[in-house]
């Protein structure tokens, strides 16, 4: 073999490496004219899901669309969505890496997921308690004073039991719910679902939001009984 | 019965001709610009500052203004980008000192307008003295073709400067009164005292003219708050257009910001870059599957015409030619005594749209400073940089990182960055070691920005931000940008000390955006230079009808 034939077989090896090099940077079959979104692009880290995470950590089942708006206020829509109660993170779907990714949480302002049922909304929000952080907030009821919910899904320890697969364990996951009544003047102020917390949130006019309850039949609160009341107190004038 | 029959084609056709040319008026939008400029002649050289009043649509959200100069035959020769402010965008435009003597016109333009139907596009024309050139006996003047509009609405405001001849460097105090304009529903009017140039006043002013429909291919985007870069990407060898191509942005003045974008058919990409002012400097590589080196153009954002305007020469009068001698020659002393200018690129600015880098929050942050000096890259990632692998086999240098969520390590290699420049070749990492590096962000997760993956990211960010090394790798373009223009005043309504042994020479004298709540009165000193001056108010109606209403003063 004369030399430049060398030389010339070299370069070939050469650029076929380096095209390899470029080519294996990328997911080719992912990158199409759709990847192209001028505003911006969502980001996060590959999600995945463990085997029993899909029915057990979610707030939602399935995976509806929903809308996602960043702290820059730009806004994804129709993106398929579920929040991530065992560990308070937003999971998206890319449907060209067909991927799940966790939503980078410093980048999301507010997500909303559509349901059959209606819309859940829910806003990002620095939490200064316990365990301080950002934290994703149901928005259940949104006035001067809004009331949140705090959904997290739990360890909580429970007697031996076998799951399922025959696999012995003395913990279930449980959702729970903390309420909140916020508003960027008075931060988060904890409430149950009890008369009484309600009470304790007005202390000088308790004699009228009793009046409130007691009018309305609110003897046995629940989520929708706590947004009546939020309706009604801003009415009256509680929340200024 | 046949001339009936006749008539009656003939009257017919007249109709249907009638019909037409309404549609075909009707095809046309209006820009919804008004352009203000504060000066109808400059010397080469000068900064011409320009007001553009704009209404946006329904359903119209653009608050980006293209304002350019270009030639009587459309050519472009400068341009300057601005966000508009409460339906004003407020700027100013470099005349090149090379730029010979003639007619050049400025208009304003929305991006999408240059794609989105024909456009009603007004020129307002600026007579430009070379200022290396004082004797000029002819000059190049529009052609009066019945499409010069000067004002389509008569305001009846009166000017009142109290008297009409003044002396050089006297005060002039004028009362403007503003009743009707504001009964008229106008919010703003902008007012100006400027030294007159009588060519100019005869034969200049707004000229409308059809927009051209461009087909560069822009995406049907709006500007609001950033600006659209678009480019092209072809083959050097072919000279193909590279289609499916993965273009790379990068921007120098903010590494943390990366964007990418998959070009078309035609090869074009777009690419937009929000609350950027000044002159950015960004960095382009086009990648393609099968690896095939592109070529990176940036296309010019500029408004075309349907047709050029028509000129004529005109001979100047002994008077016409005292003028433009004596302008000049104010002009080379004006600069001789230090006038100030505004920069021609001004310095980057730029508000993060998040408080992390695009690749995520770094796992760990490896600032070389802080350990001993390390010779290669190959030390540094050994001692340094836990999860993340470097091997060396032969010329062939590898990078794996851990994916700490999976506790294994990637197949495939990481996203390597260079001072947030994306590069794919290792051995231009390895030589590097502590005494150029300066720091070493690394994220050990399997990323997602868009639809792109990376299996880790390590970006590496040298001490040097000259980029020097970029010449070692052959796909990489670097462009300066003028970006969105920042905030500035002219000179000369900056409030300044009187010095009697510095000559004044100053042809523009006021020029303000006022609110119509009140009449006016507005204060301004005059220069040394003797001539006639015009006060005008100048504005837009609710309905984007301009109006002018002036007064001429004489200094002598």
């Amino acid at each position: 073999m004369k030399s430049n034939q060398i030389i010339l077989l070299l370069a070939l090896l050469t650029l076929s490496f380096s095209v390899k090099l470029y080519a294996q940077d990328f997911n080719w079959q992912a990158l199409n004219q759709q990847s192209n979104r001028l505003q911006g692009k969502l980001s996060g880290t590959i999600y995945y899901l463990p085997p029993e995470g899909n029915s057990q950590h979610f707030y939602q089942k399935g995976w509806p669309e929903g809308s996602i708006l960043l702290e820059d206020g730009d806004v994804f829509e129709n993106v398929r969505l579920r929040y991530l109660a065992y560990g308070d993170e937003l999971i998206a779907y890319n449907s060209s890496l067909n991927q799940l990714f966790v939503v980078d949480k410093e980048k999301v302002a507010a997500f909303t997921v559509k349901l059959p049922k209606g819309k859940q909304e829910f806003i990002k929000l620095y939490f200064n308690g316990f365990l301080a952080g950002d934290r994703y907030f149901e928005k259940l009821y949104d006035g001067s004073r809004k009331l949140l919910a705090f959904r997290s899904i739990n360890e909580v320890k429970t007697g031996i039991y076998n799951d399922n697969k025959g696999r012995r364990k003395h913990t279930v996951l449980k959702l729970t719910s903390t309420y909140y009544m916020y508003s960027d003047e008075t931060g988060f102020r904890k409430i149950q679902p009890r008369r009484k917390s309600f009470l304790n949130l007005f202390p000088e006019r308790k004699k009228e939001v009793r009046q409130i309850f007691r009018k309305n039949n609110f003897y046995n609160l629940n989520e929708q009984n706590m947004i009546s009341i939020f309706t009604l107190l801003e009415e009256e004038g509680f929340f200024y | 019965m046949m001339k009936i029959k006749f008539n009656k084609y003939i009257l017919t056709l007249f109709f249907l001709t009638l019909i037409h040319l309404g549609f075909a008026q009707t095809e046309k939008i209006r820009s919804g610009l008004s352009l203000f400029a504060d000066r109808e002649f400059c010397i080469s050289g000068d900064t011409l500052w320009f007001k553009v009043a704009h209404k946006n649509g329904k359903d119209e959200k653009s608050n980006i203004v293209h304002v350019q100069l270009t030639n009587a035959t459309g050519s472009l020769i400068s341009s300057a980008v601005k966000k508009s402010v409460g339906g004003w965008a407020e700027g100013y435009i470099y005349v090149p000192d090379s730029l010979s003597s003639g007619v050049y016109f400025l208009s304003a333009f929305f991006n999408s307008q240059r794609t989105n139907g024909k456009h009603d596009i007004q020129l307002r024309s600026v007579f430009v003295y070379n200022r290396f050139r004082q004797v000029i006996s002819e000059f190049p003047v529009p052609a009066k073709t019945g499409i010069r509009e000067n004002e389509y609405y008569q305001p009846g405001v009166a000017i009142k400067p109290g008297k009409s001849l003044f002396k050089p460097r006297e005060k002039v105090t004028a009362d403007i009164d503003l009743k009707r304009i504001k009964s008229a529903g106008i919010k703003q009017v902008v007012m100006k005292a400027a030294y007159l140039d009588e060519l100019a006043e005869e034969t200049g002013g707004n000229f409308y003219f059809s927009s051209f429909e461009s087909d560069s291919g822009a995406p049907p985007f709006e500007e609001s708050d950033g600006i659209l870069i678009s480019g092209k990407v072809v083959s050097p060898v072919s000279g193909n257009n590279g289609k499916n191509v993965v273009v790379l942005f990068s921007l120098l003045n903010d590494p943390q910001y990366f964007d990418y974008y998959i070009t078309d058919s035609h090869g074009l990409f777009h690419f937009f870059l929000k609350n950027a002012i000044g002159a950015g400097e960004i960095v382009l590589q086009a990648i393609s599957e099968s690896g095939e080196e592109w070529e990176v153009s940036l296309e010019t954002v500029k408004m075309d015409t349907s047709e050029p305007v028509k000129l004529e020469n005109r001979l100047l009068t002994p008077g016409q030619m005292n003028f433009v001698e004596e302008i000049v020659d104010a002009a080379f002393y004006s600069r001789l005594f230090g006038e100030s200018y505004t920069p021609r690129f001004p310095e980057f600015k730029m508000t993060p749209r998040f408080k992390m880098p695009f690749y995520g929050n770094p796992y760990d942050r490896v600032v070389l400073s802080d350990f001993i000096e390390l010779s290669d890259f190959q030390e540094i990632s050994r001692e340094l940089l836990h999860g993340v692998q470097y091997r060396e086999r032969g010329n062939d240098v590898t990078l794996r990182m851990l994916n700490l969520d999976a506790n294994q390590y990637f197949e495939n290699q990481p996203f390597r960055l260079i001072n947030g420049i994306p590069v794919f070749r290792n051995s231009l990492l390895a030589p590097m070691g502590s005494d150029e590096i300066d720091y070493i962000d690394y994220v050990l997760e399997d990323r997602v920005f868009g639809d792109l993956r990376f299996s880790g990211v390590l970006a590496v960010y040298l001490k040097d931000r000259s980029n020097g090394w970029m010449a070692r790798q052959s796909n990489l373009f670097r462009f300066i940008l003028p970006l969105l223009q920042p905030d500035n005043t002219p000179s000369y309504m900056e409030v300044r000390p009187v010095d009697e042994n510095i000559p004044d020479l100053r042809r523009v004298f006021y020029w303000q955006l006022h609110a119509t709540d009140n009449n006016l009165q507005i204060e301004f000193s005059l220069s040394d230079v003797k001539g006639k001056v015009k006060l005008s108010v100048e504005g837009v109606t609710p309905e984007g009808k301009m109006f002018n209403a002036s007064e001429i003063i004489e200094v002598k």
